[in-house]
């Protein structure tokens, strides 16, 4: 019974006795590229110069070791050796011999990191094989070989060569022997079979990527009201993605490390980033397609909102993309102004994978040349998320830009600026700016709003009063405090011909008008947004506050609201 | 039957009493104490949600708590009846976002009888 219970506790034992527990380990480290230490072994590239170290670890306290020779094969096809360094005591004598065109052949009655059986026991041979040089690194020192890191016995460096398409770089620098043992005693002590192990690392096996130095970087150019960081660009190659990397807060992320090959497919595709309680919809999308930009492209498209000239509203290409929403594409008609309309009416026409279906990028350049006339000629302008990546690899650096917009920002207030050389028919706002935490608008003319709020009885009341005879579109939103409030109506006093919307989400409402009679919503209109409170609430202070508003004159025209 | 009646009268007639609560006049809390004849005082130096502040005047009515943020922008405006002499009150933060803001205390005319700039958390 004893018997049967020692094999069953010893037999994890009998495992572990393929790999050292004892005697010595040698192992082949690896220690990055002449230039970077830091460099992956994935990562080396044709070219490279990789270094070696040639590591031995004593396992036996009760030895030292004071000699060592480790063999060490090598294709010549893929990796010429260019230099080494001995790293042991400075009493040491080391030897270095090398043999060209020769292979060991394995000896198969022990395990291949056995080393020291590889060697003493009958059934391994070097013999003659083309492209492959061994190199046989011995040293004895009267004192013990130190305990570095890395590189007890040698520092080997090695180029990397480019062996052609059909080589096989498995195992192409391999440790094939070795012996250790301890001269410090009367007599020599040679670590038995068994107990000399390659480990952890026998051999390096690597494909080398193509020696391609360019550095290859992205930047997307982003609206000050869009935050470049919580966006990030999904790098595909043939297909399969190999990096997600968000963008700095300059828009900036390189692309070194996963453009890799001249022969392969890559696309750089735009995705958003946002986390916590960022939301794509709430902080862009709704505040870029706002009641005022339908009231431009309805000015645009028939004059319907106001007093413009339909077809001699709108003269920036971008402008006219963002408002293109509906059939006939590069047209701007009714039937987009009122997609528009119904939009912000609160029947979301994306309906859902908003980013991807709402937000766009473009070449830099090609952003910045897109006019009126390329909408109305139908030049092609890829405005997409998705762009293929081809480097010019003769350059030592290839930066790819873009630009960026959002469908429905006709008043480009989150787009991206076109160059000054194509903005003497781009800037639809310029004027008057309003800056909040949450974004920065500009507009061709100001306007006041008075606004209050106050308990009566179980209800809280906020009311908002418009003071122009000017304003064609009028949004709001505002942010209440849902622990204390119950959203109970909007009651509009907007006028006869003018048409009202609201919808409220958690803690957020959203409301407005607009007129599409070509008349004004009537000076002193109010909006009246009545909650119910909770009992335990008695002041009002600080129970909503305006996270953003929007309106148009009646040339559709951006107007900006000032509270008071 | 007795044993239910007098308890049942004791519990009519304690129905019929009137709240004396309303006219229980707590004192201010030493930290809203404020010496002067007026004077706007916060709990500290930012606002946390529901934390208390005091309002102090001589003439009581309509005044308006007015919140502006760090561009001046109005983002909130409420309206409280006032009595003279000390107005605790609670300032709720929840609708708004976390930063530094400045809070006027207005009078009907629009002019700022108290301010401060304080940070809301």
């Amino acid at each position: 019974m004893i018997k049967k219970l020692l094999i069953v506790f010893l037999f994890p034992l009998f495992l572990f006795s393929q790999t050292s527990t004892d005697g010595a380990d040698v192992s082949l480290e690896f220690l990055g590229t002449t230039l970077d230490a830091t460099k992956p072994l994935s990562k080396v590239q044709v070219n490279d110069t990789i270094v070696l170290g040639v590591d031995i670890n004593n396992l036996d306290s009760n030895h030292k070791i004071t000699y060592a020779h480790i063999d060490i094969e090598y294709n010549t096809a893929a990796f010429a050796r260019v230099a080494y360094e001995f790293k042991t005591p400075s009493n040491a004598s080391n030897t270095l011999f090398s043999w060209n065109n020769i292979r060991w052949t394995r000896n198969s009655n022990y395990d291949k990191n056995d080393l020291w059986a590889q060697w003493s026991q009958s059934g391994g041979s070097y013999n003659s094989t083309n492209g492959w040089n061994v190199d046989h690194w011995q040293a004895i020192s009267t004192t013990e070989f130190g305990d570095d890191n890395y590189g007890t016995l040698a520092i080997l460096k090695f180029k990397v060569k480019d062996a052609g398409a059909s080589h096989n770089y498995t195992e192409n620098i391999y440790i094939t022997m070795g012996r250790i043992a301890d001269n410090t005693g009367n007599s020599e002590y040679v670590y038995p079979v068994g107990e000399v192990r390659a480990h952890p690392t026998q051999h390096i096996t690597h494909t080398p990527l193509e020696d391609l130095d360019s550095n290859i970087s992205i930047n997307v150019d982003t609206n000050s009201n869009v935050d470049p960081t919580k966006l990030k660009v999904l790098i595909k190659e043939d297909g399969t993605q190999v990096a997600s990397l968000p963008l700095d807060s300059n828009g900036d992320v390189t692309i070194t490390d996963y453009v890799i090959s001249s022969t392969k497919n890559y696309t750089a595709e735009l995705a958003y980033n946002g986390s916590g309680e960022d939301d794509y919809v709430t902080d862009w999308l709704d505040n870029a397609f706002t009641v005022s930009d339908v009231a431009y492209l309805l000015t645009e498209t028939e004059g319907g909102a106001g007093h413009g000239n339909p077809g001699d509203v709108i003269s920036n290409g971008i402008s006219a993309l963002n408002g293109d929403l509906a059939d006939p594409t590069r047209q701007l008609t009714p039937q987009d102004a009122y997609k528009m309309l119904v939009h912000v009416l609160g029947d979301d026409i994306f309906g859902e994978d908003h980013f991807n279906k709402s937000f766009r990028a473009a070449r830099a350049s090609e952003f910045d040349a897109f006019t009126m006339n390329h909408f109305v000629n139908d030049s092609i302008f890829h405005y997409q998320l998705l762009d293929t990546i081809v480097p010019d690899w003769s350059k030592s650096s290839n930066k790819f830009e873009y630009k960026t917009g959002i469908l429905g920002d006709v008043n480009l207030n989150y787009t991206s600026a076109q160059a000054t050389s194509t903005t003497e028919e781009s800037s639809p706002n310029p004027g008057v700016t309003r800056q909040t935490a949450t974004e920065t608008k500009t507009g061709v003319a100001s306007s006041k709003v008075n606004v209050s709020s106050k308990i009566e009885g179980d209800d809280f009341i906020v009311e908002l009063a418009l003071t122009s005879e000017e304003l064609v579109a009028g949004q709001f939103k505002l942010v209440f405090d849902e622990t204390r409030l119950t959203f109970k109506e909007v009651n509009f006093d907007t006028g006869n011909t003018t048409t009202n919307f609201a919808y409220a989400g958690n803690k957020l409402i959203n409301f407005g008008s607009i007129n599409q009679q070509k008349s004004p919503i009537k000076k002193d209109a109010k909006y009246i947004i009545t909650f119910t409170k909770g009992a335990s609430v008695t002041s009002p202070a600080g129970l909503f506050s305006i996270r953003n508003s929007d309106a148009a004159n009646l040339k559709g025209e951006l107007i900006i609201l000032d509270f008071e | 039957m007795k044993k239910f009646l007098y308890p049942l009268m004791a519990l009519a007639l304690a129905g019929c009493m009137r709240d004396i609560k309303e006219d229980i006049q707590y004192p201010i809390e030493q930290s809203l104490t404020i010496n002067e004849a007026t004077g706007l005082k916060f709990e500290g130096p930012s606002i946390r949600d529901a934390s208390q502040f005091n309002f102090k005047v001589q003439t009581g009515g309509t005044y308006y708590i007015v919140v502006k943020d760090h561009f001046k922008n109005v983002i909130s405006k409420s309206e409280i009846k006032a009595n003279i002499g000390d107005n605790v009150l609670r300032f709720y933060t929840n609708a708004i976002p976390d930063g530094d803001y400045y809070i006027e205390f207005k009078d009907p005319q629009n002019n700022v009888i108290e301010s401060d700039r304080l940070t809301i958390q």
